[in-house]
């Protein structure tokens, strides 16, 4: 479809939201060009960053150091948006569907108030991992979100719905005031997981950091769910990680919020 | 027509519309897999006594199922989608449920739901939670043997029910051999089932009766004890006479069935079995034909 190769790092953060398939789909690259994009708090062009390539796939391509570009697939809903490196903050915001694939890392909010479609970061991720808009009640509302890497604090806080995969360690507060969804966790949760979750799973097989005094330890059990998360998670490419779940300690709470959420945790 | 020395009537089996889902149940063996779902298809051989009618379709490896435990499909028909979700409500929550290990997936995605999981949540007095993996929800009800997890909704889809033919014999036993033939058979068609008995029928029926309570009665013309009345369709060469009566998630499947059983129930019947027909209401009733030689061709 349409390459989009970085001309030069921007001085300051280049808000590029309005990059998605939806948006570029039938425009010549004279056409897109001319699209807007914000430069700190300036009005610039797409021509003034970027050079734009015809492809042959259907694929959008952003090539270059994307570290200051923000919100890359911000309100994404079809289509496919590969960028080769790390990003900058709030990749995918508002996300509705298709699928975002980045090379590198991602940093902070990544996958914020996501509706839907899939997010793949082959690093790490930043702090607020699929949270919520200031002020909003509710974080990523549904889609599915797989970090290969290890993600910073308060990944999943105010989940509501959907699936977020990291690969590596998680920091703290993953899952804090969870209203529903999963968070799976392959390597250790920092402190405070979950804590004032309401409902909702936080699954992490390398442990927890330290379960809070408001969650009760249930015992370990070997949970038919688990075995359709698993499913699901083959489908995903994630054949080792499914392998894992299985024979986990289930903490309920957080009672201090009368939480009905679950940590649920091996080793 | 004539197949191994068995006369097929040139008649038709009338078949009614229906309501359709099918439900994977699984356990921990197969073993427990077939407890409840033999269970919830008991006292299921008809909607005008039961409600429902329901049976087994089949097996399912683990490579089947959605939680990688084995399981059965169970195809279950009513004459209407509420009448379907009561079904389904009261047979997975009395038969699927109570069973240790057991738990219970939409088999069919169809043009319609009938509530599943969602019906029986409630079980869990508040303790129940629901989870969504990929595009399904499920519904986590705590139990003393651990959870049981029921996808939240299950397909339904129109299907057709009443298929039958019957077949008539020399003697019991001949007759009994080749219906067990074709029972055997039928259950290696898809997508269809055979709701009494070990899958066959003694006591075939026709609508209504002498008496103003009972709204179907004995199928008298093929009792061989009344044979001689006026109205008896029994040959003096006929001994005993049985049904099989199929029920289909398509009409596909419904005559795929049929013509299944017919062919093994002719086959090496050596004489024992002399007629094969069917029993339909002069196709005035029921939307769907099986016209036994065209089936068979």
């Amino acid at each position: 479809m349409t390459r989009l190769v970085l001309k030069a790092e921007p001085p300051v953060r280049l808000a590029v939201d309005g990059l998605i398939p939806e948006r570029l789909a039938g425009l010549s690259p004279a056409a897109i060009e001319k699209l807007p994009l914000t430069l700190g708090n300036r009005r610039q062009a797409v021509a003034d960053w970027f050079r734009v390539e015809p492809t042959d796939g259907a694929t959008i391509e952003i090539v270059g150091d994307c570290r200051r570009l923000d919100k890359l697939g911000g309100g994404m809903s079809e289509g496919t948006l590969s960028i080769r490196g790390d990003v900058g903050a709030y990749l995918g915001i508002g996300m509705r569907g298709g699928t975002i694939a980045i090379a590198g890392s991602a940093g902070h909010g990544a996958a914020t108030d996501m509706r839907g479609g899939v997010l793949r970061i082959a690093g790490d991720a930043g702090d607020a991992l699929g949270g919520a808009l200031p002020g909003a009640a509710g974080g990523m509302r549904d889609g599915t979100v797989l970090v290969a890497g290890r993600a910073g604090s308060e990944a999943g806080r105010r989940l509501r719905r959907g699936l977020i995969v990291i690969g590596g360690d998680a920091g703290a507060c993953c899952g804090a005031e969870m209203i529903a969804g999963t968070v799976v966790v392959a390597g250790r949760a920092g402190e405070l997981a979950g804590a004032a979750m309401r409902r909702g799973s936080v699954i992490a097989l390398g442990g927890v950091e330290r379960i809070g005094p408001t969650f009760a330890d249930g015992g370990v059990h070997d949970l038919i769910f688990l075995r359709l998360l698993a499913r699901h998670l083959t489908t995903l490419g994630l054949d080792g990680l499914a392998t894992r779940l299985g024979g986990l300690r289930r903490w309920t709470g957080d009672a201090a919020v009368g939480g009905a959420g679950e940590l649920l945790v091996g080793k | 027509m004539n197949i191994d020395g068995v006369t097929i009537d040139d008649t038709f089996a009338e078949a009614f519309g229906m309501r359709a889902t099918r439900l994977i149940v699984t356990a921990e063996t197969i073993g427990w897999a077939r407890v409840a779902a033999t269970g919830m298809t008991g006292f299921a051989t008809s909607v005008i006594g039961c409600g429902l009618e329901a049976g087994i379709e089949r097996e399912l490896d683990v490579q089947e199922t959605p939680d990688g435990r084995p399981g059965i499909a169970v195809l279950i028909f009513a004459v209407s989608r509420d009448a379907l979700a009561k079904a389904v409500r009261e047979r997975v929550g009395q038969c699927v449920l109570t069973c240790t290990g057991t738990a219970c997936y939409a088999g069919l995605s169809g043009d319609a739901e009938v509530p599943l999981g969602r019906a029986l949540r409630y079980f869990g007095d508040g303790h129940q939670a629901a989870k969504r993996i990929g595009e399904r929800r499920y519904w986590r009800i705590p139990v003393m043997d651990g959870e049981f997890v029921c996808e939240d909704m299950t397909g339904a889809q129109r299907a057709v029910g009443g298929g039958n033919f019957l077949m008539l014999g020399r003697s019991y036993r001949g007759v009994l051999a080749a219906a067990e033939r074709a029972a055997q058979a039928m259950r290696q068609v898809p997508e269809a089932i055979m709701p009494f008995p070990g899958g066959l029928v003694r006591s075939g029926s026709k609508v209504g009766s002498r008496y103003k309570f009972l709204p179907a009665s004995t199928n008298d013309p093929f009792c061989p004890t009344l044979r001689g009345t006026a109205q008896s369709e029994v040959g003096p060469d006929v001994a005993s006479v049985l049904e099989i009566v199929i029920d289909g998630l398509t009409e596909q499947a419904v005559g795929a069935a049929m013509a299944a059983g017919i062919r093994a129930a002719c086959a090496g019947a050596g004489g024992a079995l002399t007629r094969i027909t069917a029993g339909n209401y002069g196709g005035k009733l029921g939307p769907f034909h099986f016209h036994l030689h065209e089936l068979l061709k």
